[in-house]
């Protein structure tokens, strides 16, 4: 009896311990007893499977504010959203920041899905006067009319209009019709 | 209210796909799990295409309501040509212990990957590729605008890419009112209960039934399968690939075993489906429809061979058609130039089988399977050829071949980041199909004492 189980009860007592070790990782609400009581078997999980760490609270915008959390302000979704909503159809946002930076791709791809159905422009900065990188040129007949600075400052020009919206980011209105690579010159 | 409108969506979805699985479906008693497995994979497909297809006419409120329509139109037509398969729909039996305590372990499991689905974030791909598209389609009430696919200056990741997850989800946030990446990671735990009674529906069929009920428990000992970047829990289309690749292997077997034209015609559905899923589908339908055709060939039967591949071909035919009309760009992850890449690249086979081979290995992905599915083959060269075991492992083999040797053709800077970024992602195809076969080639103790005790109930 006990060899003819053995194989699927071992395997059933497995799948049981591994969901257990999951639902403490994993449940925001369990989460207070998993540290208190089973914090090494957590962490061990977590080794194993780090994806269990990126839990969340739920919510319309969760998975994009997640992105977007290393910009350290609330409800970062909504506010990159808005910085596009009252833009004309021929006009556009223009993305800049330290193309090196590993943040940098994550941050204006997310952007860049927030804004639809504008399509934003990016450009990349490299360290000072070694110009810049136009990964995303605004499209034809398209005006920059916002440029958003992530973790880089405006040109000299532009500095006095700029708006802080959080410790890495940056806001500025563009007037006038501006070569849109001269964004990086400092 | 939120949950009661998901609930209508799903309900009517269901409707769509019971209606197209009755239509379908061989003419045989039907189990409960396969007919809602088929039922929910082809309201899936029904769903999408109809919105794709009536997005051109109508949109908002009117597009879901043609939409609807049409779903309750194609139920009615299935409940009017089978309706006594309703009837005659084999339930699930839990006599013996085991299957009692596998029963509690799959339930165990499907509230970990649904609380796993709702709780944890979507990936990358699955924001940015295929919610962003869902997103998209639903501030447009419902279809995706012609101007998103030739994306001017390349901001959009992968226009070109298949519609069914994201209109699948936007006909959720249509019916919901507004989109939700939480909400819509609700859909992948239904994918995983597919795969389930799938797998369950495959082993009964092909196998010992008491093996299904563990095979069923063993998928959640895969972690790819409801953990991690393409898996149930992450939003990729790579599970719900895999759960419509499980689906046409499924009824190519029962073609090979049985010769039922309706198993052909259903796998020629699901399999066509593989290719408005995700664009390595085409590569899944290609070594589907190259098994078929062997034993079509062999049966004489290329009418009833070109009719089954018919869908498929149509649907990728058009599907490419559109996007030449559209202008939309093509994926850029490898290169054009087939054969002089494939001289430049043949030095790189080492490195690929390299990081082809260590993906097999990585524990933390996919458990034991693939060493696993290795004795399972080797078992299947010990004993007699059983054509349908052969062809179920071809159906899993091929496939990573292919998966394999596209990397010469990579585009990226080193063919290893290629292969570690992806692979994984790939052989998430093959594995639930991979699983199949290792229930089915159980080691003889548990297949001697099966037959001893099947003797037994025969003699009473």
């Amino acid at each position: 009896m006990a060899g003819r189980y053995s194989a699927p009860i071992a395997i059933g007592v497995g799948g049981i311990l591994v969901m257990t070790a999951a639902l403490l990782a994993g449940n925001h609400r369990l989460r207070p007893f998993a540290r208190a009581h089973l914090k090494p078997l957590k962490q061990m999980v977590l080794e194993v499977f780090p994806d269990l760490a990126a839990v969340t609270e739920g919510g319309a915008d969760a998975s994009s504010d997640r992105f977007l959390q290393h910009l350290r302000i609330d409800q970062p979704s909504e506010r990159l959203r808005a910085m596009t909503t009252d833009l004309a159809p021929n006009e556009t946002l223009l993305f800049v920041g330290p193309v090196i930076d590993p943040t940098f791709t994550q941050t204006y791809r997310t952007a860049a899905y927030l804004s639809w159905p504008r399509q934003i422009a990016v450009l990349g900065c490299n360290a000072p006067g070694a110009g810049a990188v136009a990964l995303h040129p605004p499209g034809p007949g398209v005006a920059i009319r916002r440029a958003l600075f992530y973790l880089q400052q405006p040109p000299e020009a532009m500095a006095p209009g700029a708006r802080r919206i959080g410790p890495a980011i940056l806001l500025t209105d563009v007037s006038e019709r501006t070569e849109w690579i001269s964004f990086c010159s400092q | 209210m939120d949950l009661l409108l998901l609930a209508i969506a799903l309900l009517v979805l269901l409707a769509a796909g019971f209606g197209i699985a009755l239509l379908a479906l061989p003419e045989r008693r039907l189990g409960v799990g396969e007919t809602f497995a088929m039922a929910f994979l082809f309201g899936c497909a029904f769903v999408s295409l109809a919105s794709f297809c009536l997005g051109f006419f109508f949109a908002g409120g009117l597009l879901r309501g043609a939409s609807t329509a049409a779903c309750l139109v194609i139920a009615a037509l299935g409940l009017r040509a089978r309706r006594e398969g309703l009837r005659e729909l084999v339930w699930p039996r839990f006599e013996r212990r085991l299957d009692q305590w596998s029963l509690l372990v799959v339930s165990a499991q499907m509230m970990v990957v649904t609380l796993a689905c709702y709780y944890i974030w979507l990936g990358w791909d699955a924001l940015l590729i295929w919610e962003f598209k869902a997103r998209i389609a639903f501030l447009n009430g419902g279809a995706l605008p012609l101007d998103y696919y030739p994306n001017p200056n390349g901001i959009w990741p992968h226009t070109s890419y298949p519609l069914l997850l994201p209109l699948t989800e936007a006909w959720f946030y249509g019916w919901l009112g507004r989109p939700d990446q939480a909400l819509a990671k609700l859909l992948f735990p239904l994918f995983y209960l597919a795969a389930l009674a799938l797998l369950g529906t495959g082993v009964a069929r092909f196998g010992q039934r008491r093996h299904a009920w563990p095979a069923m428990a063993a998928l959640f000992l895969v972690p790819l399968a409801w953990l991690g970047e393409g898996s149930a829990s992450s939003g990729y289309a790579d599970f719900p690939l895999a759960v419509f690749q499980l689906a046409a292997v499924l009824y190519l077997l029962e073609y090979w075993e049985q010769d039922t034209a309706g198993a052909l015609r259903t796998m020629s559905a699901a399999a066509a489906a593989l290719i408005w899923v995700k664009q390595e589908g085409v590569i899944l339908w290609s070594c589907l429809a190259l098994l078929a055709a062997i034993r079509a060939l062999q049966r004489r039967e290329p009418r009833e061979l070109c009719l089954a591949l018919l869908p498929g071909a149509l649907l990728f035919g058009l599907w490419r058609l559109f996007l030449d009309v559209v202008a939309a760009p093509r994926w850029t992850d490898f290169q054009r130039t087939p054969l002089r890449t494939l001289f430049a690249s043949a030095n790189l086979a080492m490195e690929i089988g390299r990081g082809v081979g260590s993906e097999f290995l990585r524990l933390n992905r996919f458990g034991v399977l693939w060493p696993g599915f290795l004795g399972a083959l080797v078992l299947q060269l010990r004993g007699p050829l059983r054509p349908a075991r052969a062809i179920l492992s071809l159906s899993v083999l091929l496939p990573i071949v292919c998966y394999s040797g596209v990397y010469l053709f990579s585009n990226w800077g080193s063919v290893s980041s290629h292969i570690a970024s992806s692979f994984s992602r790939l052989l998430l195809h093959v594995a639930p199909s991979a699983l199949l076969l290792i229930v089915l080639s159980m080691p003889a103790p548990f297949r001697r004492k099966e037959t001893r005790a099947s003797r037994l109930e025969q003699k009473n």
